[in-house]
């Protein structure tokens, strides 16, 4: 049946590679359509970026002109981007430490199927159905003054503590850390859940007739066949967090109160369409590329399977 | 097997391409006219605006293409301006980025046409200026007005055993402390966004002469003017005495209406356009009038907004084409009829730009006749920040006067905070 | 089964299941926002936003559709959403089979190319993209997006898709090659099956993007209402000064309902495929 021959699947990939140096024409032309597509409308607007940041172009209807490397040194010497910088690494040194190892554990608990695992999934899912708009909503609903979140620590006698979450420069950017878990660890879990259950059976029932119970089956066994996926996924939330975090900032917060809720990212979009300075925005941006790459080098790094 | 494979998805691409090409773009037959506006459908002058397209399209056969864009018009506009599919005519305020469009070339000035077209002495001439920049061209035309005074529940404010609203700020202060000693709070506001920065620059201006608020506000400088930290001074010293809500800070305009349409605060400043939604039982109790003054300010009167900006219509490189230029004529000229300007005021509770727009019927709504009849005479009109605050950095100063309504802020750190705004 | 699930060491910790369904509490609270708040108007909203509905009314439903257009809107992001969908599956899958199966440099190198996309800062990319757009003579239009659409989820599908492909033993492909099997056979007969997992995840995590993306649409296929997509139609019931909140959640509810339905099509496809243990003779 099936369960024989997958014993070696744990540890076939690697062995194989020494065999498969050499580049073979067919696969080569299956991977031809998805490279021209990208180079055209990924790569092209990624060097475009490049060299929209050594212009100074106030606005799209304006003219622009080339500057040269102006807009880094303003760029350098500004408060307001040093704050983002901190900001964003604030965000990414909170946030991913507890939303990774919490979506693997939920995920290996719906792995697990225990009951009402269906209905789980569904919810689990549910913060990536709901559109940015319809979120920010709720959310500015849940955190206003007379919110709900407020409603309850009142209820609860807790009066000290009702503050107007997103409007205080100490709270803003930690509600929207908040956010950004509660919106995270639903489909990170979902992710991590549909990896898991694809470890086969027997392993798990062998590390059960051992005597280990769940938490040392999730980290001990189950942690080390995902290492490497474990490492794609915080790579794929590290990226989504530090680049697209404008959006949800954006309609929560619009980057303040002050600048206080201001990232990178969010200075990006902001430079280019809310202050008109196309030019700076790019630069901005390519300073968030060249961060990007050093923080992808450093996690698969850790993350790479030793071979 | 593998190129007729290949051969296969590309030709059910190409014909799902064929099938669905015959879409988007404005217009280019010479009997379509696109317009981009930001009044939506399903308001009371969205109903105006579905009512005047109709007509148009019926007296002139042509097709009109409405589309909108809410407060995301100008990034919208800007880009397909880039892209030459701009739309003929746009219905905006003028106010932030739109103040750039005639300067940036975006628009063709109304001064081009206003002569011609027959509409220089139909518009109220203080409008016509407030619509000029700063060559003396007519940027577009005028068309909707706004009052914005400060709204008091009598209701409330008797209750805490105040008989009229105050008019100076000693008054005010005493009031803050009946309304407080009664468990009503005083005055609530947007602090996070427009509403909030509107306020805070009122007060911030009470020192200031018209000629210096538009100095300090379109070119920076808080710190440096004695006047304008005397005003901020006054701001703070309001706050921490206890005017606000608290919390006011997190609050939007849309909170605000809430919360003082539901008697949760004895005063709120809020605009005409908030005069529609205030319920049958509310209006009775409230009287209009002005934010209090300072002994020793620069005003005689209770200050309050007032203003031509509130929405006007532009002229796109699109609509001056010679094909589109007689379609953009009739129907910029169709609006400033008197039946059409006067249900457009009625629709938003506000004077229109236009010289004839009464029709003498009563104004159901007694907020809004209030605010025709009572508070011209009650209040003296401060500087609108939206005509002298430059337009890139609006959105910025939100962000920082939100700053300003956090207790604990001192006035250094905020003309601090503002005057950074100005220094790029 | 039933026995080992009942074993001492196959005991969940109490804790454990707490916590999770405390988490999904907080998941559902939202989605419950949304829907009583449908029902009201702007001051029962703020003033009791977690009360119910004082009445069933189906005003703000009918009024968002209206108002909104959201009958096109909704045609245009079901085209917009699919036909993006299956370009970007046609795209993917053979690519993330030839990277899973290239293995050593070359394969290394593709990897990183297509990972490199994934960190164009999103919001950065827009200002080149419009103006490729303007330069194809495809700017405002939806055949715009049919294109650039799959071009934003390529690096992630790919990437995710090879570690899936990657977990099927090499056994299974060479004892086919030697029976005389093309690459492609291999391919479609082998890989894809028992890929299911993967695909099914990523085509959840495309059509989502692709369904909620509302900035790139804006810009790119403009506010047309017979371009606009639904996500981009939405929004236009947010007023500067007198939103009703309660049209616009039942808006975004409308527009949510379609997600929900192919979800749960395709989340069934993805348990079956689990719960066959993934991996066929």
């Amino acid at each position: 049946m099936a369960i024989k021959s997958l014993p070696d699947v744990v540890v076939a990939t690697p062995q194989r590679k020494s065999r498969e140096n050499r580049v073979k024409p067919a696969l080569l032309g299956l991977s031809l359509p998805a490279i021209l597509w990208y180079l055209a409308f990924t790569i092209g607007p990624l060097f475009a970026i490049f060299y929209i940041a050594l212009l100074d172009w106030p606005g799209f209807i304006a003219p622009s002109s080339f500057v040269g490397l102006k807009n880094f040194q303003t760029m350098f010497a500004d408060p307001v981007f040093w704050q983002a910088a901190r900001n964003s690494l604030v965000q990414l040194a909170v946030v991913l430490p507890i939303m990774l190892p919490v979506s693997f554990m939920v995920g290996y608990y719906v792995s697990l199927k225990p009951r009402g695992h269906r209905i789980l999934r569904v919810i689990l899912f549910t913060p990536a159905l709901i559109s940015l708009a319809a979120r920010s909503i709720v959310f500015l609903s849940i955190f206003s003054p007379t919110g709900m979140l407020n409603g309850l620590l009142r209820g609860v006698g807790l009066d000290s503590l009702a503050t107007p979450w997103l409007a205080s420069q100490s709270t803003a950017l930690g509600t929207v850390m908040a956010v950004d878990l509660w919106s995270g660890i639903g489909f990170t879990a979902i992710l991590f859940s549909a990896r898991l259950s694809s470890i086969p059976e027997e392993v798990m029932e062998a590390a059960e007739l051992d005597g280990a119970g769940q938490w040392r089956r999730m980290w001990g066994i189950a942690y080390p066949i995902c290492h490497d996926y474990f490492g794609v996924l915080l790579m794929l939330q590290f990226i989504w967090m530090f680049f697209a975090s404008a959006g949800s900032i954006l309609l929560l917060t619009n980057g303040g109160p002050g600048n206080s809720s201001t990232t990178l990212s969010f200075l990006v979009y902001n430079k280019a369409f809310r202050e008109s300075q196309i030019g700076y925005s790019q630069a901005v941006g390519v300073i968030l590329f060249a961060v990007g790459i050093a923080g992808m080098v450093l996690i698969r790094r850790a993350f790479r399977p030793k071979y | 097997m593998k190129l007729s494979r290949v051969s296969a998805v590309v030709t059910v691409a190409a014909t799902i391409f064929a099938l669905t090409a015959c879409s988007g773009g404005s217009g280019t037959d010479n009997k379509t006219l696109t317009i981009l506006s930001n009044t939506q459908n399903g308001t009371p002058t969205g109903d105006v605006q579905a009512k005047v397209i109709a007509a148009f399209e019926k007296s002139t056969g042509a097709t009109v293409k409405l589309t909108q864009a809410g407060d995301t018009i100008p990034g919208v506009y800007e880009t397909s301006l880039a892209g030459g599919k701009e739309a003929d005519v746009v219905m905006v305020n003028l106010a932030e980025n739109t103040n750039n469009w005639v300067k940036e070339g975006a628009a063709i000035p109304a001064s081009k046409y206003l002569d011609s077209w027959g509409l220089t002495d139909k518009i109220k001439p203080e409008a016509l200026d407030a619509w000029k920049d700063a060559k003396g061209d007519v940027q577009g035309f005028p068309y909707s007005g706004f009052v914005w005074p400060v709204w008091y529940n009598m209701d409330l404010l008797n209750k805490a055993g105040i008989q009229a609203p105050p008019t100076s700020t000693d008054e005010l202060l005493a009031d803050v402390s009946k309304l407080k000693a009664a468990g009503i709070p005083p005055l609530v506001i947007g602090g996070v966004d427009w509403s909030g920065q509107k306020l805070f620059l009122q007060i911030a201006q009470m020192y200031m002469t018209p000629d210096e608020t538009t100095t300090v506000y379109s070119k920076g400088g808080y710190c440096a003017s004695p006047n304008a930290m005397k005003g901020i001074n006054l701001f703070t010293e309001l706050r921490d005495a206890g005017l606000f809500l608290k919390g006011s800070e997190g609050y939007t305009s849309d909170q605000m209406n809430a919360a003082f349409y539901d008697g949760k605060a004895a005063i709120m400043s809020a605009g005409s356009w908030a005069f529609g939604d205030a319920p049958a039982a509310l209006q009775a109790n409230v009287k209009l009038g002005g934010f209090p003054i300072p002994d020793g300010g620069s005003y005689d009167k209770p200050t309050a907004f007032q203003g031509y900006t509130g929405g006007g219509f532009w002229v796109s490189p699109n609509g001056a084409k010679a094909d589109k230029i007689d379609l953009v004529q009739k129907f910029i000229t169709a609006w400033y009829a008197p039946a059409v300007a006067a249900s457009w005021a009625q629709a938003s509770n506000a004077p229109t730009a236009v010289i004839d727009s009464g029709s003498g019927a009563p104004i159901a709504n007694l907020i809004t006749a209030a605010a025709v009849n009572d508070l011209p005479k009650a209040v003296d009109f401060a500087v609108m920040p939206d005509t002298v605050v430059p337009g890139t950095l609006s959105d910025a100063m939100i962000r920082q006067t939100s700053v300003a309504f956090a207790p604990g802020t001192n006035a250094q750190a905020i003309c601090s905070g503002l005057d950074s705004l100005y220094a790029k | 089964m039933a026995n080992a699930r009942n074993s001492r060491s196959n005991r969940i910790n109490p804790l454990a299941h707490a916590f999770v369904w405390f988490y999904a509490l907080l998941l559902v609270i939202p989605i419950y926002f949304m829907l009583v708040s449908s029902f009201k108007e702007n001051t029962a909203i703020f003033n009791s936003p977690f009360a119910l509905p004082t009445s069933l009314s189906l005003d703000n439903f009918v009024n968002a559709w209206d108002w909104a257009a959201l009958g096109t809107g909704l045609v245009n992001s079901v085209l917009v959403t699919g036909i993006a969908e299956i370009i970007t599956l046609a795209l993917a899958i053979p690519a993330a089979y030839a990277i899973a199966r290239s293995g050593g440099r070359i394969g290394g190198i593709v990897e990183k190319f297509f990972g490199a996309g994934l960190l164009i800062p999103g919001f950065a990319a827009l200002v080149p993209t419009v103006i490729l757009a303007i330069g194809i003579h495809l700017f405002h239009t939806r055949e715009f997006l049919y294109l650039f659409f799959p071009a934003t989820v390529l690096p992630l599908s790919i990437i995710l898709l090879t570690q899936f492909m990657r977990a099927i033993p090499a056994e299974l492909e060479e004892s086919a090659m030697i029976d005389g099997a093309s690459r492609l056979r291999v391919l479609i007969s082998i890989y894809i099956p028992l890929t299911v997992a993967g695909i099914a995840t990523i085509s959840i995590l495309n059509f989502l993007t692709f369904w909620n993306e509302y900035l790139f649409a804006l810009i790119l296929a403009g506010p047309d209402p017979e371009v606009r997509t639904a996500q981009v139609a939405l929004p236009n019931l947010v007023s500067q000064t007198n939103t009703q909140y309660g049209v616009l959640l039942a808006g975004g509810l409308l527009t949510m309902i379609p997600v929900y339905v192919v979800y749960m099509i395709l989340n069934r496809r993805l348990e079956d495929a689990l719960l066959q243990g993934a991996v066929k003779n």
